[in-house]
């Protein structure tokens, strides 16, 4: 079941990338216009189908390898965007170029997990409830970094757009450059907030089982509050002197980037997880 | 041409003035207050020869729709009565096939003054009510009109008719719009007081644009718009200063440069980079070309603007071109529905004559039939029924969207 919904996964993106790219291109509403909304959910069932049968196989909560990790954080994605982002954009094309670049980050986090992520997972041993709080939330926050991130490529986007004088479907399609940096101060506020909660949970619970080394000055622990903190300045870029939100969203956009790098030496064997 | 339709049955005629046909000094003569419009179908009704009506009078229009076996008399009491005052150039009558689509086109505002404007619906709708409590809504009309309202609502929200300009006044605004989204925030500097100058301001105190300062070598002529549409009015040495303080600015002026490179440069400085929309609607440019390589600004000249113009000329010709089909469908569906209708006499007649051998069947089989067999019976003949009027309505409906209803439709068209 899971190689089969590892396989399946990513053709399932692929079709609702194909949909949104239909529907933001067609100059008028059109049958995937009802229908894209109904393809994201249905592959992300599938995709939260593929970690029940990981849980299943684990007998329990799984222990994730960094590559579910990856594509946790794109199921989270895909949620946050279907359940929040996705009434955001304007109008319909808006909504569906918005979607289209969310839907393929999605779909490239979860070809790579596809690729390299084993078809197994063993049982966590340590307390579920606390660990899921934990992950859910590193999760959700890994989610609105990336929605951020994309939110602040599209500005540059557009503004690249606008500056060389090009109007083709971005230009007409987009959301205008005020509510892309709006999107991007936004869920920059929330990823910061719920990168700071998780973080401080997770060592929390590294106290509690008295592992060492787990505290603020620990080089990882220093890594993500520097994200944050990151983050934190795009969020409150309108209020900061020397910031725009062309710069606010190159900081969006950059963040995504090295937040993934950071996220792959978070999980190297033996860290963290 | 002839315009009429066997499945019609009745002749539809529709005669009026409209912003195509009348100036507005005719056009409101002719209009009919929302308290008159049920009296006033009434009176309709009660011309010899009309079953039903409908009179819709909008600030642009004023046109009945009339539905009976003999129009001719109704349309001449009609021409020397409501639209006695006004010269036969201005008002038109379509008969048939061309009432029907223009109705239709009217619903979907491909025939409304602002292409796609949605208001017409609620007024169809306000007629439409006045015309039931006139007693004046049958068979014919009512589901005309229903079909009529429903294509309205499909037509903007499947097609993109209406949108996109192809003022450059507006393209310009439109533009500014795809910076800052809502320009209720925006603040707007509008350099020269010519015709273009208070269309774009027209356009952007129409969007709730936050302040609007008016920059003019004349300070008297700014001092004067302002008085018209708000705002502040300052002299053209104060461009500097202002272009600091502004989101959007709109050069229109004749007769060289007036923004230079080196004044956004300074304005750069106390924006912090934040975009900055700069509107050349000048000939010559007002804006040094120079200028589009200052961080954070967005020039455009009408070279640009004629470029998004024509994206939105080619995106309204495809919605027309998607509405007239979707509108030609309609016809054909309340054609196929007539016809049916039309054929509920001779759909009684099988069912009479199915009944009647049902009934023989039964009486030959003698008073010894099992209630089972009876009822086995009943279920065939019922079934069988069903099946031969389905199948002959099937047949009704089959083949609409027939050649005649498209050379009709385009007969309209040359007729406009």
């Amino acid at each position: 079941m899971i190689q089969l919904l590892s396989v399946v996964l990513p053709t399932a993106y692929v079709v609702v990338l194909v949909a949104h790219a239909h529907d933001f291109l067609a100059p008028s509403e059109n049958r995937h216009t009802r229908w894209r909304r109904v393809y994201l959910y249905a592959a992300l069932l599938l995709h939260a189908g593929l970690f029940a049968a990981l849980a299943y196989e684990a007998g329990g909560m799984p222990h994730l390898d960094r590559l579910h990790v990856v594509s946790a954080i794109g199921l989270a994605t895909g949620l946050l965007y279907a359940v929040v982002g996705e009434g955001n954009g304007g109008s319909r094309q808006g909504r569906a170029g918005v979607g289209l670049f969310v839907v393929g980050l999605v779909l490239v986090l979860q070809l790579v997990a596809s690729c390299f992520a084993p078809l197994a997972a063993v049982r966590h041993d340590d307390d579920a409830l606390f660990y899921a709080l934990h992950v859910g939330l590193i999760l959700l926050a890994s989610a609105s970094l990336a929605l951020s991130g994309t939110y602040g490529g599209l500005y540059l986007l557009l503004y690249r757009q606008m500056r060389g004088r090009r109007f083709g479907p971005l230009f007409h399609s987009l959301p205008s450059l005020s509510e892309l940096a709006a999107l991007t101060r936004r869920a920059s506020l929330v990823a910061c907030v719920l990168l700071f909660g998780a973080t401080n949970g997770g060592i929390a619970w590294a106290h509690a089982r008295d592992v060492e080394g787990f505290s603020y000055t620990h080089p990882l622990v220093l890594t993500v509050l520097a994200l944050c903190a990151h983050f934190l300045v795009v969020a409150l870029s309108r209020r900061l002197p020397g910031m725009n939100p062309r710069r606010a969203s190159l900081a969006a956009a950059v963040g995504l980037g090295v937040f993934v790098l950071s996220l792959f030496a978070a999980l190297a064997p033996g860290k963290f997880h | 041409m002839s315009t009429s339709h066997p499945d019609l049955e009745r002749q539809f005629a529709l005669v009026g003035l409209s912003h195509w046909s009348a100036p507005v000094e005719l056009r409101e003569r002719h209009a009919v207050p929302g308290d008159q419009l049920v009296a006033r179908t009434r009176e309709l009704v009660s011309l010899g020869g009309i079953e039903e009506a409908l009179l819709l009078s909008t600030c642009n229009r004023t046109e009945v729709l009339l539905v009976g076996s003999d129009v001719s008399g109704a349309l001449d009491a009609l021409r020397a009565g409501l639209f006695a005052r006004s010269g036969p150039q201005h008002v038109y009558e379509y008969r048939d096939l061309h009432a029907l689509v223009h109705l239709m086109r009217v619903g979907c505002g491909l025939d409304s003054l602002v292409l796609g404007e949605s208001q017409i619906l609620a007024q169809l709708r306000e007629a439409m009510n006045a015309s039931e409590a006139a007693g004046a809504l049958g068979e014919r009309l009512r589901p005309l009109l229903d079909q009529t309202l429903a294509l309205g609502k499909r037509v903007r929200s499947q097609t993109s008719l209406g949108e996109g300009t192809l003022s450059v006044a507006r393209v310009a605004v439109d533009i500014a719009a795809r910076a800052f989204g809502p320009l209720a925030a925006a603040r707007a500097l509008i350099v020269g007081t010519g015709e273009t100058g208070i269309l774009v301001a027209k356009h952007l105190v129409h969007h709730g644009v936050q302040s609007l300062v008016f920059a003019n070598r004349t300070l008297a002529n700014a001092e004067k718009v302002v008085r018209e549409l708000g705002g502040r009015a300052v002299p053209l040495d104060a461009l500097g200063r202002e272009l600091e303080q502004c989101d959007l600015v709109a050069v229109c002026v004749d007769g060289g440069r007036v923004l230079h490179r080196e004044q956004f440069e300074r304005a750069r400085l106390g924006r912090r980079d934040a975009p900055l929309v700069a509107l050349d609607l000048s000939v010559p440019r007002a804006i040094d070309p120079d200028a589009s390589s200052v961080a954070g600004l967005l020039v455009y000249d009408l070279d640009d603007l004629a470029r998004v113009v024509e994206h939105n000329r080619r995106g309204r010709e495809t919605a027309t071109r998607e509405t007239s089909e979707m509108l030609l469908a309609e016809v054909a569906k309340y054609l196929a529905r007539r016809r049916v209708a039309r054929a509920a006499p001779l759909l009684a007649g099988l069912g009479e004559r199915f009944d009647a051998v049902h009934a023989r069947v039964l009486a030959g089989l003698g008073p010894n039939v099992d209630a089972s067999t009876r009822a086995a019976l009943e279920r065939l003949h019922r079934e069988q029924l069903d099946a031969a009027f389905a199948a002959v309505k099937d047949g009704l409906r089959g083949g609409t969207l027939d050649e005649a209803l498209d050379r009709a439709y385009q007969s309209y068209l040359e007729r406009r």
